[in-house]
């Protein structure tokens, strides 16, 4: 019984930590998934197993996730393209040799943060009002959009590195989200 | 992007399955019944012979002592390759002292107050876990890692890098000549004072603390080499 109920443990405690959508719960988990393995070790007649996994796995390992986690910041450009119905991987394919892997090495390489991007069809308006992305390509027609902040150093840099950043569009323009209201970008 | 071919492709999937196959049927074809004439030997009398009252410490600190000094050198040789890539990336020089860091704000109060209370009794259960290793379940790498742990639940509370990385590198190296001359003398040149249990235990204490001090060390300089010299 006991053994049951400690194994179903490990593999609801696993399952919730890899299916966790925060990476800071996922962490917690994985402490949490350290703590009965070593539980299941001294059951299983292995105390000094125990005692390395929970040296180990508790605090050690546990630390050093959470410092990584404050350590790595990232970079959240979203792609909004309101024309397509359903959006797959292959609708990012027709600008990503264009602007997203540019944008993503340039993110990368000269300001050193990790790009991260997402894609939606919802409209501009919505995603704008209910997401907090740090940078949104909107595609409507012809015409590409890129929205930031001007408190943003990082976007302040993509504009001011745009012509050698991204090269192959010349009708690009930019959009400051705290300047310019929803309605007047809209015309 | 290149496509393999799929006849490569196919190829090793079938390799994958046969090989997958071949495994499974000699595991479960396996019906050989053998004796454990390991096991007897080295529960039957470890006491007499090691001077250890903890089977498991008696097999990694006498009969298996090989194993315990090639475990070491790969903690050591980890560490030297966490430093040497820490070392490789471009900013290094920049980040080398954080003195600015030091910042009370940012640290939630509990957290100080909790850590203030249980680091002695994390020390105290660390050098426990290491002296008693050959009674008790533990030794020498479970207390290091406590210790370890007790080190860096510091970096919560003080996060600042006053601690002197290359003194505790130079004392790593040290002490791993340390556990490696000790075994080779004692066990296998028969260096001894005496073929007593009391000379034996002695041994065994001081082998558990040369491996927990290096383990320590070991384990704190990543820790600390990883939060300072890397990243932003």
């Amino acid at each position: 019984m006991f053994q049951t109920f400690i194994l179903l443990t490990l593999l609801v405690l696993a399952c919730f930590s890899v299916l966790s959508d925060n990476l800071r719960r996922s962490i917690l988990f994985l402490g949490a998934f350290s703590l009965t393995i070593a539980l299941a070790y001294l059951h299983y007649n292995a105390p000094d197993v125990a005692l390395a996994e929970a040296a180990i796995g508790v605090g050690l390992s546990t630390v050093m996730y959470l410092v990584a986690l404050k350590k790595v910041s990232v970079y959240d450009i979203c792609y909004v393209n309101e024309d397509v119905e359903t959006f797959n991987d292959d609708q990012i394919n027709e600008i990503r040799d264009s602007i997203v892997r540019p944008l993503e090495l340039f993110v990368e390489r000269t300001e050193e943060i990790e790009p991260q991007l997402a894609y939606t069809n919802r409209t501009l308006e919505t995603v704008m009002r209910e997401d907090e992305h740090d940078c949104l390509i909107h595609r409507k027609g012809n015409l590409t959009y890129i929205y930031g902040d001007t408190t943003d150093q990082v976007f302040q840099d993509i504009v001011a590195n745009l012509n050698d950043v991204i090269k192959d569009i010349e009708d690009i323009r930019v959009i400051f989200r705290d300047e310019v209201s929803i309605d007047a970008a809209d015309e | 992007m290149p496509q393999t071919s799929r006849l490569f492709h196919i190829v090793r999937i079938a390799f994958a399955v046969i090989g997958a196959a071949v495994v499974l049927f000699l595991f479960l074809n396996h019906s050989e019944q053998l004796d454990t004439p390991l096991m007897d030997y080295f529960t039957a009398d470890f006491l007499a012979q090691t001077g250890a009252q903890n089977s498991v410490a008696a097999i990694y600190l006498n009969y298996r002592v090989f194993d315990t000094l090639f475990e070491a050198l790969m903690l050591m040789v980890s560490v030297m390759e966490v430093i040497n890539v820490s070392w490789a990336n471009k900013h290094a020089e920049q980040y080398k002292f954080e003195k600015d860091d030091f910042n009370r704000k940012n640290n939630s109060e509990i957290v100080i107050r909790m850590v203030g209370i249980i680091y002695p009794f994390v020390l105290l259960i660390g050098l426990y876990i290491i002296i008693n290793g050959h009674v008790s379940p533990g030794g020498g790498f479970q207390g290091g890692a406590v210790l370890a742990t007790a080190l860096i639940t510091r970096y919560l509370v003080y996060p600042n890098f006053d601690l002197d990385l290359h003194t505790l590198e130079k004392l790593e190296k040290f002490l791993f000549l340390s556990i490696v001359m000790t075994p080779v003398l004692y066990v296998f040149m028969q260096i001894q004072p005496a073929d007593t249990t009391l000379s034996h235990q002695i041994y065994m204490v001081a082998m558990n603390s040369l491996i927990g001090l290096k383990v320590f060390s070991g384990l704190s300089i990543i820790f600390y080499r990883f939060v300072f010299y890397e990243g932003r």
